[in-house]
């Protein structure tokens, strides 16, 4: 098009006058600007989730199945990608071009008015090489690596119910795949994945109208109307904060007392730290460190015994009992089968009774954060917990407990000073098995690794902390401390993610005012006010480190940030999501991977059209400015 | 309802300046030549309020440690900003005596709705952190103030217009109408190109149709016709004013897109989708 002839360019033939003119130029401007419009309040397809039957009720629930079809074929539920808004973009291009060509003359002038003309062609010509674009997703565990990315194809609209129903049984039995998956020419290999959050919290105070409605969120310190938009607000002023105070239990070494042997292990795995107590006696000894890896603590009370299981060259599977609730004091273990609501009674240390019940198992906890409502989302054992009930005396109280994040627990329930509860899931296969191995009468200690049941290395631990097992994905499991003497102490710690605050709130209806000590997270009612103290340590950046694989050869490695991702071959790589459940604990990234050959021409468009536009807008003005300044005679327009 | 104890804070003292700017100039343009005075009053009380909306903003960017530009108590008092300064040197070059009647409403305007907002100054997400954002909100805003004055001299031109009929002042309304849309059109451009580009660098792509997007097209389109509909009404054959008359109100709509694309895409049902921070 660039090439066509002057004769025919410059000529005075109406379809050439008809490409060139600005009124054609104006006509699509404000057609693209009105489909724009259009596309804005009419709900797009690839933004509503859902089965086609889900698509298919929207839309016939809010046009009517007449006009839901002719809406359909006109495109209008993927308007921007449709052939018609296709076509005025098209249309657009060939106007400037035409018109840039027919005004062409090699004048100073004329630089920025044809300049900003040709940008918008870079544009489209990018936007075109970009629909072959390659795009899709990747999830990695960390310590393992993939070349495959999954994108889902277009969804398909129904015209009529039968067609919705049909679609959705094909996807349904998987007849339509609802992702496709490409490979890449590399694999990424995903070293750990990393959520950093702000170390100073930000303290913030939830407000709600008791009728519901919005929520309000207020910096702590910022007051004071609250909500702003109710009827009958409150003015909530800081006085003063403070650390929470919580009651837990620690356990410390003694010098006298009974025999309790127990070790503290620390499992390191990137950035991540956490510590365990492992006992020697009782069914406490074992304890689960991740969803692969258990551990054991056994004491020999001989040094034949200690042989004996040097000598081990593996250990039976996991019991494969049903889940469990576990009540550990320091001189019993109480295991409850999961029978749900029968009371069972446990003797404490100090002689009371304490009475627990389960009354709930959920598979896969969750939390509806919006309405506090837990459920469980599926019935896959992705998040195990049970909600024991505990009664001591006249008191009584409910918790749950997570067998797979046992830091979870929440607060030490009643005085339990001597017990610990806890929720263990027999059942799961372990690929790894560490045991902690220790003699009475020697100072000989070891760390024993076992992978599916059968012993892959010993590592003596006697007084060297720093000897670790470690496990394939990276996990450093070592032993801080062996006590011979361990007892359960009950101290007062502050809450580092809670606090406590005096507010003084004044109910600005009726000018009452009240001091109130409030602690966080927990919901205070006042007047038609509800609100509520909250701690949060805010995301600071994701990080998934991440090494490039090439026939089997790491090229290159890239700490992929949000707004830095991993370029290689053309590809780029964008830190996507992690699991959200999970959280600091994720173990697996989703990474987003493009390729779009068509992005270098976008931005040279983009150059384009700015230094066009500041010459045409900026430098033209002054200079004309400048000559008329020189020649008043002369007159401009 | 009884009010609570009043805060002495740079928000509450420029919403205060910016309030008295408004009254007294509302009260020169009512009494009109009488009221020089009052007029002088109104640009102080601005000046006023303008500096202590400088404090207001520095004073955030130290505590929060980062620009303060993100967030829509920010962005509205960033907004506001923009438009004081952009007033300034406005009134300074072209002494129409109307703009600050104009200004003290969008300014009283403006601190009314960031009262509503949440001001707690929160780390920065993962996302906002670029330089494209600086860029971007800065060209935007600078580009919103100056196409707001051209909307208030389109308001004033038809005003005039309206009034006087052909005279020296509608005239010169006219001209300030097209120099300063034609002065913020290239910032607009930027502002939606930086976005795009901030969007490429954290998502993988650079134009996704959201509903921020798609507006901050339209309000483009909007300006993008007037400036096509100037050059190409030249050849028109009606009286230069007349031309103009049918034209200005652009500057309105463009305005009026503005609003919509900046503020009040909250109220359309596709915002639950966008990724624009906040809506």
């Amino acid at each position: 098009m660039i090439f066509l002839p002057r004769q025919i360019l410059q000529s005075n033939h109406p379809v050439v006058r008809f490409f060139a003119s600005v009124k054609l130029t104006v006509t699509l401007l404000i057609l693209i600007g009105l489909a724009s419009i259009l596309g804005t309040l009419i709900p797009q397809a690839d933004t509503l989730a859902g089965s086609p039957r889900d698509i298919y009720t929207v839309y016939v629930n809010a046009y009517g199945p007449r006009l839901h079809i002719l809406f359909n074929t006109l495109g209008l539920y993927r308007l921007y990608s449709s052939w018609w808004f296709s076509a005025l973009l098209l249309l657009l291009a060939v106007n400037m071009i035409v018109c840039s060509l027919r005004r062409f003359r090699l004048q100073p002038r004329q630089i920025g008015f044809h300049l900003t003309h040709l940008s918008i062609v870079f544009i489209l010509a990018g936007v075109l090489i970009g629909l072959n674009a390659r795009e899709g997703f990747m999830q990695i565990n960390e310590g393992e690596q993939s070349d495959t990315i999954l994108f889902a194809p277009r969804k398909p609209i129904p015209d009529t119910a039968e067609e919705a129903e049909q679609l959705t049984n094909q996807q349904h039995s998987n007849a339509a795949p609802s992702a496709v998956e490409f490979q890449l020419p590399f694999a990424l290999r995903l070293d750990d994945f990393e959520l950093r959050r702000h170390t100073r919290p930000l303290d913030t105070l939830l407000a709600q109208s008791v009728h519901g409605g919005r929520i309000y969120s207020y910096g702590l310190r910022t007051q004071k109307r609250i909500p702003r938009a109710a009827r009958q607000p409150l003015e909530i002023v800081l006085l003063e904060t403070r650390p929470l105070l919580r009651r837990t239990v620690q356990i410390v070494e003694q010098t006298s007392g009974p025999l309790e042997p127990a070790v503290e292990i620390e499992v390191v795995r990137g950035p991540h730290r956490h510590t365990h107590w492992v006992f020697a006696r009782g069914a406490a000894r074992r304890r689960i460190l991740s969803d692969e890896c258990e551990i054991e603590y056994r004491r020999a009370a001989a040094p034949a015994e200690l042989d004996a299981l040097l000598a081990e060259q593996s250990v039976p599977a996991t019991a494969t009992a049903d889940c469990l609730a576990l009540i550990r004091s320091m001189t019993d273990v109480t295991t409850l089968p999961l029978a749900l609501g029968r009371e069972q009674i446990v003797r404490d240390t100090d002689d009371t009774s304490l009475a627990v019940t389960v009354l709930q198992f959920f598979p896969h906890w969750n939390m509806n954060l919006q309405t506090r409502e837990i459920y469980s989302a599926s019935n896959a054992r992705r998040n195990p917990a049970i909600q024991v009930q505990l009664r001591k005396g006249d008191a009584v109280e409910t918790q749950w407990l997570f067998s797979r994040l046992p830091s979870a627990h929440g607060h030490q329930p009643f005085d339990l000073t001597t017990m610990t509860l806890q929720f263990l899931e027999t059942d799961l296969r372990r690929t790894h098995f560490v045991r902690a191995i220790a003699a009475a009468t020697t100072t000989a200690r070891y760390l024993q690794h076992f992978v599916e049941g059968r012993l892959a290395a010993t590592v003596p631990a006697a007084d060297d902390s720093s000897a670790a097992v470690a496990l394939p994905d990276g996990t450093q499991v070592r032993a801080l401390r062996w006590v011979e003497r361990a007892a359960l102490e009950s101290v007062e710690q502050p809450d580092p993610k809670g606090f406590a605050a005096r507010l003084r709130i004044r109910d600005l209806a009726s000018g009452k005012v009240e001091l109130l000590d409030a602690v966080s997270n927990e919901v205070y009612e006042r007047g038609s006010v509800r609100f509520l103290l909250q701690r949060d340590f805010p995301i600071d950046q994701f990080i998934s480190r991440v090494r490039v694989i090439q026939n089997g050869r790491e090229v290159t490695s890239h700490t992929i940030e949000m707004n830095d991702p991993l370029k290689f071959a053309g590809y780029t790589v964008y830190q996507s999501s992690y699991d959200t459940e999970a959280g600091e604990d994720s173990r697996y990234s989703v990474l987003s991977v493009k390729r779009d050959p068509g992005v270098g021409l976008i931005y040279a468009g983009f150059v384009l059209l700015t230094v066009g536009l500041i010459i045409v807008f900026y430098i033209n003005p002054w200079a004309q400015k400048r000559k008329r300044a020189d020649s008043p005679a002369v007159r401009a327009d | 309802m009884t009010l609570g104890p009043l805060n002495i804070t740079p928000f509450t003292v420029s919403f205060a300046f910016y309030f008295a700017g408004m009254v007294s100039a509302l009260g020169a343009a009512a009494l009109g030549r009488r009221a020089r005075a009052l007029l002088g009053v109104a640009y102080a009380a601005l000046a006023a309020g303008g500096i202590a909306h400088t404090v207001l903003f520095l004073q955030r960017w130290i505590i929060g440690g980062y620009p303060p530009l993100s967030g829509l108590f920010d962005a509205v008092v960033f907004f506001a900003w923009t438009s004081i300064i952009v007033f300034g040197i406005a009134e300074t070059l072209f002494r129409t005596r109307w703009l600050a009647l104009f200004v003290g409403v969008l300014e009283v305007a403006l601190f009314a709705y960031a009262a509503d907002c949440d001001p707690t100054i929160r780390p920065l997400m993962p996302v906002l952190k670029s330089t494209w954002l600086v860029i971007h909100v800065f060209a935007y805003m600078t580009a919103y103030s100056i196409m707001a004055i051209a909307c208030f001299n389109a308001i004033l031109f038809y005003g005039y217009l309206n009034a006087q009929g052909e005279s020296e002042q509608t005239r010169r309304f006219d001209s300030l109408v097209y120099r300063l849309v034609a002065f913020g059109f290239p910032l607009l451009t930027v502002g939606i190109l930086t976005g795009a580009v901030w969007a490429n660098r954290t998502w993988g792509r650079y134009w996704g149709w959201d509903i921020k997007e798609t507006w901050s097209l339209i309000t483009w389109i909007a300006y993008a016709v007037y400036l096509h509909l100037r050059f190409w009404s030249r050849g028109w054959a009606m009286p230069a004013l007349r031309r103009s008359a049918s034209l200005n109100w652009l500057a309105l709509l463009g305005f009026l897109f503005i609003l919509v694309t900046f503020l009040f895409l909250k109220y359309l049902p596709a915002a639950q989708m966008s990724k624009h921070v906040y809506l």
